[in-house]
């Protein structure tokens, strides 16, 4: 991908981001919620697990594309992702913590698809959000073969504001072929 | 340290480590002869597939287990003495993997190693979290780690 196409691909991924900024201010309710997506990179297949943070721990929220074969992820480092949702509640059980991270993570990822399907023109939906706490390599080979992927892997960073506090994860796109090409094609590349 | 990524594979002879990481539903293969004390280690990614990729000659079971065979021989290591391991195929995805993915790694790698006959002499394979290992080809000894801390060894 050029610069160009980098940046085409940067723009979508800011409309995902404006998607998720409104969607989870609705939940947080009066607190200040930002999203950004500063970097967009396009990373080879044997690459990716370094990329992502090999044998580090994270926690993600997993999202097949529901009719497609594609699938999305949203990970964050270590606890990151429950530093997120801590706000949400307040008085700290586990069960309903863990709750509050899949359903972080479903309406960030369901905005960026939902940008995605409009820039695409494909019907993309979201499919069963899951959360899942393991190495980020382990996640990220698992999620590729879950999308059967064979051929380079769309990271997008997402830059969390929370009232003051920042928090990082990456987005990962893993779209199913024929969505990819839509892409591409909206990108002005040939395959 | 000989580090083998995603669909990538990696033969030597004593006292070389190889290792792999993120071993979610992928299998990572070993082989070994003890005798010549040459070896190798696979990281196989899905069952079977057509779309090759420059410098991952192990992404499928189906070629790339005979494929690591070719490099073990290559160094050396006979066929005949040859001995199998191998680790991964956790299901991390309970609810959305369908495919079971990694149930299948496991049983195409399996199958590949009885059409080329050579045994099993162990396996971790299965559950929900990922693993690394690390291969020791100075008496074949492998660690399996997981979530960075060790839970075993074959």
């Amino acid at each position: 991908m050029d610069a160009l196409q980098l940046d085409a691909l940067r723009e979508m991924a800011t409309i995902g981001a404006g998607n998720a900024a409104r969607a989870l201010s609705e939940l947080y309710g009066d607190r200040r919620v930002t999203v950004r997506t500063p970097a967009v990179q396009v990373v080879p297949l044997a690459r990716v697990a370094e990329a992502v943070g090999g044998d580090r721990p994270v926690s993600a929220v997993v999202m097949p594309v529901a009719g497609t074969g594609g699938w999305m992820g949203l990970v964050f480092f270590d606890d990151g992702l429950e530093q997120l949702c801590r706000p949400l509640v307040p008085d700290s059980e586990d069960d309903l913590l863990r709750s509050g991270m899949v359903e972080v993570g479903n309406i960030t990822l369901t905005a960026y698809l939902d940008a995605l399907a409009a820039f695409t023109d494909r019907p993309l939906r979201p499919g069963i959000p899951e959360l899942v706490e393991d190495s980020a390599a382990s996640l990220m080979t698992s999620l590729l073969a879950a999308a059967q992927r064979v051929t380079d892997v769309i990271l997008m960073a997402a830059q969390f504001e929370l009232d003051g506090s920042h928090l990082e994860g990456q987005l990962l796109f893993l779209p199913e072929e024929e969505d990819l090409q839509a892409l591409l094609r909206r990108l002005g590349m040939d395959l | 340290m000989i580090t083998v990524g995603l669909g990538e594979l990696a033969a030597a002879a004593a006292p070389a480590r190889l290792v792999t990481y993120g071993l979610g539903s992928c299998v990572g293969l070993c082989l070994y002869d003890a005798v010549q004390r040459v070896g190798g280690l696979a990281h196989i990614f899905l069952p079977s597939g057509e779309k090759e990729r420059e410098g991952q000659p192990a992404l499928y079971a189906n070629t790339g287990v005979e494929r690591l065979v070719q490099a073990v021989v290559a160094l050396g290591g006979e066929r005949r003495r040859l001995q199998a391991k191998m680790v991964g195929g956790a299901r991390l995805f309970a609810h959305s993997d369908t495919l079971n993915v990694g149930l299948r790694n496991v049983e195409a790698v399996q199958a590949e190693l009885r059409r080329l006959e050579i045994p099993l002499a162990g396996r971790e394979v299965g559950g929900s979290r990922g693993r690394s290992l690390l291969f020791d080809l100075s008496d074949g000894r492998i660690q399996i780690t997981s979530g960075g801390r060790e839970i075993g060894w074959l």
